[in-house]
C-alpha cells in the first residue's frame, strides 16, 4: 500500500494530510483516487479524462514525468504527493 | 445484550494502549482500529534513532504483524477519517465506508505545522512526523550535503542531531530565543548551542525563516530574517504540530487546544472519548488544562480511555511534563514545573562547564516539583516519581541539590527516619 498525501489547496480541500491506497502504479491510484474522493476535491484534480493541467504528482520527491509518468510503479513504501503547481510560492533564487 | 462495537481512530501510543485495556476487561467485543498510516505499529520515539542508524527501520516498530489477529482486531490500515456524525454514531472513511460505532476513540495525534512561509511545496521538505516521513528523509540524506531544519524544539533538534552525526553541513534555525523553547531554560539551551556550534552546526536561534528558495522545483536554501541565506538541498520542518481532528470539523464537539475532555477522557460528545495528542486535559501539578503532547501520557491516557469504554470508571490522574533526548550524546531531560514563572518556588541550579552538565532542581516549600538536567541524568528517573508522586522519601531539598541521588541514598534515609 502507497501513501498519498496532499499538500496546499488539496489538503484544505480533502480535510486530510494524507493516507493509504493499494495500488500498483500512479494511474491506478489516480483511478482510485476518482471514485473515493469528494466533487470538491476531485474538481480540483481531474478535468475531462485526465489531470487538471496545473496538478502535480510527485512519487517519492520526484515528479513522475522523470520516474515514467502514470505508469511509475508504487510499492509499499512509496509516497505519492499530490500538489497544485500555483500552491508553490517559491522564489526562483539562488542561495548566495 | 450484543457487546458495543468499539471504533478508535488512530493506531499510535494511545489507540494500542486503549484496544489493550479494553481486551483486559473485554475479549470478545468487537474493536476496530481505523488508521491513515499505511504501515502503522511503530514507535514515534524510534524515528529519530532510525535517523542516526541507531536501529534499522525494524527498530522501530512497536508490535509484530501478527498483533491486530492477536488482539481480535479489524485493522483499517492507511484509511483516513473523513468526518463523525455523533447522532447517526458513524465515522466516515477515505475508502468509502460508513462505519458505524457504539463508542469511538479520537486518537488521531498531531499534524506537523507548516509554516506560513512560501516555498514550503518545493521538493526536498519534509515533516519529521511518521516512519515514512523518517524512511523519505533517510534516503534523501545521501543526495545532500547540506540540511536545515527550520525548529528546533524536540523533534527539530533529534534531526539536526541525527544529520550532524551523518556529516552533513546542518543548521538549526529556531525562531523563538533559544533552541528547545519548551523543554529548556536559557542555561541548558545555550549550552547545547555551544556544543552544537562546536561540533559544526550552524544556529539561528530568535531568528525566523522568512523564505524557502528553489530550483528547479527543489530546495536549495533558506532565507532567514536577518537576510543571510542557508544553503540547504535537504530541509526538514518542525516548526511544530498540531491535533490532528480535521474530521471534527462537523461534530459539535467542545475543541479548545484540543479536544476538551474529562477525566474519564470523554469528550463532550457522548460515547465519544479522546487520548494522546488530540485531548486537552489537567496539569497534575498546576490543574492547568493543556494538550501534553508526549508518549508517556498518550499511553496513560488511551489505557484510561480504554477502560472507561470497557465499562470500567477509572481517573486519569492528569499529565505531567516530561521530555528527554540527547545532543550529540549528551541527555537532557525536563521533567514538570521545570521553568516556574513566578516567586513561589526555589531554584538550585549547577552548571558544570568541565562535564558540560546543569542541573536544576524547582522546589514548592520542601517538595521537588521540576528538573532540568543536562548531561549526568542517572538520577531522572527517581526526581520523576518525586515530582509525579509529590513525596520526597524523607529527603530534604538540600539533599537532592547537592548531586545525584540513588535508591540507596533513599532507603538509607527512610530506615534513618524510619518512614516512607
Amino acid at each position: 500500500m502507497a501513501e498519498v498525501r496532499f499538500l496546499g489547496r488539496i489538503r484544505k480541500a480533502a480535510g486530510v494530510s494524507s493516507f493509504g491506497i493499494d495500488a500498483s502504479t500512479v494511474e491506478e491510484l489516480l483511478e482510485q483516487l476518482r471514485r473515493l474522493l469528494r466533487p470538491a476535491v476531485q474538481e480540483l484534480l481531474f478535468r475531462d479524462g485526465g489531470l487538471q493541467e496545473d496538478v502535480e504528482v510527485q512519487v517519492n520527491d520526484q515528479t513522475i514525468s522523470s520516474t515514467g509518468g502514470l505508469n511509475t510503479p508504487l510499492g509499499p513504501f512509496d509516497r505519492v504527493t499530490l500538489l497544485i503547481g500555483g500552491d508553490r510560492r517559491s522564489s526562483a533564487g539562488q542561495p548566495a | 445484550m450484543s457487546r458495543p462495537h468499539q471504533v478508535i481512530i488512530g493506531a499510535s501510543a494511545a489507540g494500542l494502549a486503549a484496544v489493550e485495556a479494553i481486551r483486559q476487561v473485554d475479549t470478545a467485543c468487537p474493536i476496530t482500529v481505523v488508521s491513515k498510516e499505511p504501515m502503522p505499529l511503530y514507535s514515534r520515539v524510534g524515528l529519530t534513532h532510525f535517523m542516526t542508524r541507531d536501529v534499522g527501520y525494524d527498530g522501530m516498530r512497536m508490535r509484530d504483524d501478527a498483533y491486530f489477529d492477536r488482539m481480535k482486531v479489524r485493522a483499517l490500515m492507511g484509511v483516513a477519517a473523513l468526518a463523525v456524525d455523533s447522532k447517526e454514531r458513524r465515522v466516515e472513511l477515505s475508502s468509502g465506508e460508513r462505519l458505524a460505532y457504539d463508542r469511538l476513540l479520537v486518537a488521531s495525534g498531531s499534524d506537523a505545522i507548516i509554516p506560513p512561509i512560501p516555498g514550503t511545496e518545493l521538493r526536498g521538505i519534509h515533516p519529521c512526523m511518521t516512519n515514512m516521513d523518517a524512511k523519505a528523509i533517510d534516503d534523501a540524506v545521501p543526495r545532500a550535503t547540506e540540511a536545515a531544519v527550520i525548529g528546533a524544539g524536540l523533534i527539530g533538534i533529534q534531526v539536526v542531531d541525527a544529520f550532524a552525526r551523518r556529516g552533513l553541513r546542518t543548521t538549526a534555525i529556531e525562531m523563538m530565543p533559544h533552541l528547545m523553547p519548551a523543554m529548556a531554560d536559557q542555561m541548558s539551551a545555550t549550552m547545547v548551542e555551544e556544543d552544537l556550534r562546536a561540533s559544526g552546526v550552524r544556529v539561528f536561534s530568535g531568528c525566523r525563516a522568512t523564505e524557502i528558495l528553489g530550483k528547479d522545483g527543489h530546495v536549495s536554501g533558506v532565507r532567514v530574517e536577518s537576510g543571510d541565506v542557508v544553503p540547504c538541498q535537504l530541509l526538514v520542518l518542525a516548526a511544530g504540530v498540531a491535533p490532528n481532528l480535521d474530521f471534527l470539523d462537523g461534530a459539535d464537539v467542545t475543541v479548545e487546544r484540543g479536544l476538551v475532555v474529562d477525566a474519564r477522557q470523554r469528550t463532550s460528545l457522548d460515547g465519544i472519548y479522546a487520548a494522546g495528542d488530540v485531548a486537552e486535559t489537567a496539569d497534575l501539578l498546576t490543574s492547568e488544562r493543556w494538550v501534553n503532547a508526549i508518549w508517556p501520557e498518550a499511553l496513560n491516557q488511551g489505557r484510561v480511555a480504554g477502560l472507561n469504554m470497557a465499562g470500567v470508571p477509572t481517573a486519569y490522574e492528569g499529565s505531567l511534563a516530561m521530555n528527554v533526548t540527547a545532543v550529540l550524546h549528551n541527555p537532557i531531560a525536563s521533567i514538570g514545573l521545570w521553568n516556574p514563572q513566578n516567586g513561589d518556588y526555589q531554584v538550585h541550579a549547577i552548571r558544570d562547564d568541565q562535564t558540560r552538565a546543569y542541573r536544576k532542581l524547582v522546589f514548592e516549600g520542601d517538595q521537588l516539583v521540576g528538573a532540568m538536567l543536562l548531561g549526568r541524568y542517572d538520577d531522572a528517573g527517581i526526581l520523576h516519581n518525586m515530582i509525579r508522586t509529590r513525596t520526597m522519601f524523607s529527603l530534604r531539598p538540600h539533599d537532592l541539590a547537592r548531586g545525584r541521588v540513588r535508591w540507596g541514598n533513599i532507603l538509607r534515609s527512610i530506615d534513618r527516619v524510619g518512614k516512607v
